[in-house]
């Protein structure tokens, strides 16, 4: 179950959009595909159909992970939701929170984290 | 008016107070001037003896607050003022007129109203009740009321040479009152209070408030326009140029318009800096919501960039590393989340610059234990000892030391223990792991880090201690002032 997971990563971040797909494909995750921003984000879920989705909360102008997130389950597509932020306001917590994502991880987030976040969701 | 400034001034008047009645003593009564002692022909004079007791007092109060200390001279000086006062005024009832001045018959020729009057010695007493309060330190209230009254009374003398002589030796209380001694009561109190300027109402007067500041620009016309109608209406009565129901109506009506102007534009003034006060409350509390939605972006960046870093580090690692590289990886990118975590637990506590030892090592054990595999909550405090506060450096180097003791290059090794005993700024932690095969020792980078962080934490670090992940450390280098080893 587990090996099989298709993660789709959301971030804004290319350099850590490369070392989310480092520690999935390392535990041995399918990375089905990668956006930079909240729109993009919306239409490779839609068509990629990940199982697991790496969300960032801010993602520059437009949509941020929230939306996103409401966006697809909108659309009928409920894969496990993982919320990644540099963010500790209460406010954003909350924000996230209200949307019972799988988890919030907190950056920096170390590969046992993440990996340990995508065994439990498996 | 600061208290500097205050004390300044009431030496000034006791100086004053001492020169002016040397010059009575001397130039009045030793060469017979008799405008030195009266003021004007025909007044009341300033008796010998009453010019005595002012240098008496006035020096007292100048030893009092420039002298080398000891109270033992000003309360002589205050019990010989006293007697005198109760003197004069048993000498005045049983003797005569003059009091102890008739023994010693000086300068120019008396007048029949010379003599030591009953205000005067009140003054006295009043004088000497100051002098026990000031040399003691106590009764402030009981020194205020006391320089109130003898300043009142002086003030009443003035006024009552200022509008007529005669009006006042109609009062038997005052009869004999001279204008010197007079204004040397007014001089004299004013610099008893100014000796405690932030006490009583003259520390309302000269306060640094905005309350004060309101009683300064009123107090002008508050004195000064009954002082100048009064002579306005004196000078219509000596002129006989109005009626005096007419005078007196007239009186009424500038005297309420007057201050009705006054409180008025007091009031105006008030609510204007009422208004910029708010005004510049609210240009404050813009520029804290700034800086603190600033200070919340620069913790997003920070712990961005720490994510960077990690990336970084596994880009470097490669796409299929050495399982030693991956573990050294794996084990620096845990330090870094430590590294974070630490941080977080700082800057979300009330105070971002401190934070009590038992509430950093309980959230630390938390976090820790969230951020390891093994399941939440697998990392557990233990603190014996009393609390102390930690500073932002002493936090940071303490839960590096705990991440890297509890081993951050084995994020399975189940349930842990953190265990800190505090004696004084001496600290012992101890990480107990449920499991004794999951703590193999460290490896040699964790040593050196290890060693470099008890150093930093003021302790000395050996290899077997670092096996049995127990440390001692001693962090009152690193304490606030307040809580370092005598």
């Amino acid at each position: 179950m587990y090996e099989a997971a298709k993660v789709a990563i959301v971030d804004d971040d290319f350099l850590i959009v490369e070392y989310l797909r480092a520690v999935c494909q390392g535990a041995g995750c399918e990375v089905v595909g990668v956006a930079g921003d909240g729109r993009a984000a919306m239409a490779m879920i839609e068509e990629a159909r990940p199982t697991h989705v790496l969300l960032d909360y801010r993602l520059g102008a437009g949509p941020d992970g929230v939306d996103v997130s409401r966006y697809v389950r909108a659309r009928g597509l409920d894969p496990t939701v993982i919320f990644i932020t540099g963010s500790t306001e209460p406010e954003t917590l909350n924000r996230l929170e209200a949307e019972a994502p799988y988890k919030v991880l907190i950056k920096p987030i170390s590969p046992d984290e993440l990996t340990g976040a995508l065994r439990g969701a498996a | 008016m600061g208290e500097g400034a205050a004390a300044r001034t009431a030496s000034s008047l006791l100086v004053f107070v001492v020169a002016a009645a040397l010059v009575v003593l001397v130039a009045g009564w030793g060469f017979g001037v008799d405008a030195l002692v009266r003021g004007r022909a025909g007044l009341a004079a300033t008796m010998p003896s009453t010019a005595l007791a002012f240098v008496l007092v006035a020096a007292s109060l100048l030893w009092i607050q420039l002298g080398p200390g000891g109270a033992a001279p000003a309360l002589t000086a205050a019990a010989v003022i006293a007697i005198y006062a109760l003197a004069s005024l048993g000498g005045r009832v049983f003797l005569s007129l003059k009091g102890f001045d008739a023994l010693a018959p000086l300068g120019p020729p008396a007048l029949p109203s010379d003599g030591t009057s009953p205000a005067t010695s009140m003054c006295f007493l009043l004088a000497s009740a100051c002098l026990v309060a000031l040399a003691t330190g106590t009764g402030v209230r009981f020194l205020t009321v006391c320089a109130t009254l003898g300043l009142t009374a002086g003030l009443i003398a003035v006024t009552g040479y200022a509008f007529g002589a005669q009006a006042l030796y109609r009062s038997q209380f005052f009869t004999a009152m001279g204008l010197p001694t007079a204004i040397g009561f007014v001089a004299l109190f004013i610099a008893v209070m100014l000796l405690r300027p932030t006490r009583g109402w003259i520390g309302v007067l000269i306060g640094p408030g905005p309350g004060s500041a309101g009683a300064r620009r009123m107090a002008p016309v508050v004195v000064l326009t009954p002082v100048v109608l009064s002579a306005a209406v004196l000078f219509l009565r000596r002129n006989g140029l109005a009626d005096p129901d007419f005078r007196l109506s007239l009186y009424m009506v500038i005297l309420i318009t007057i201050l009705a102007a006054a409180v008025l534009r007091n009031a105006d003034l008030e609510n204007r800096t009422a208004a910029l006060l708010a005004e510049r409350a609210e240009e404050l509390t813009r520029a804290l919501q700034r800086n603190q939605l600033l200070l919340r972006e620069v913790y997003h960046r920070v712990r961005n960039n720490l994510q960077q870093v990690n990336a970084l580090l596994l880009i470097e690692a490669g796409p299929a590393p050495d399982p030693q590289v991956r573990a050294g990886f794996d084990a620096t990118a845990n330090r870094i989340v430590a590294l974070s975590r630490v941080h977080s637990i700082m800057v979300s506590s009330t105070d971002e610059a401190r934070l009590g030892l038992g509430v950093f090592l309980n959230d630390l054990c938390g976090v820790l234990g969230r951020s390891r595999v093994g399941g939440p909550a697998s990392v557990r405090a233990v603190v014996d000892g009393d609390d102390l506060m930690l500073d932002v450096d002493t936090a940071v180097s303490l839960g590096l030391l705990i991440n890297e003791l509890i081993g951050p290059d084995r994020p399975d090794s189940g349930d842990v223990e953190v265990r800190l005993t505090r004696r004084e700024a001496r600290c012992k932690v101890r990480i107990v792991h449920a499991s004794e095969a999951a703590a193999p020792p460290p490896t040699e980078a964790s040593r050196r880090i290890i060693r470099a962080l008890v150093a930093q934490l003021g302790g000395e670090p050996n290899e077997a201690d670092v096996d049995a992940r127990t440390v001692s450390l001693r962090m009152a280098r690193r304490l606030p002032e307040e809580q370092r080893d005598v």
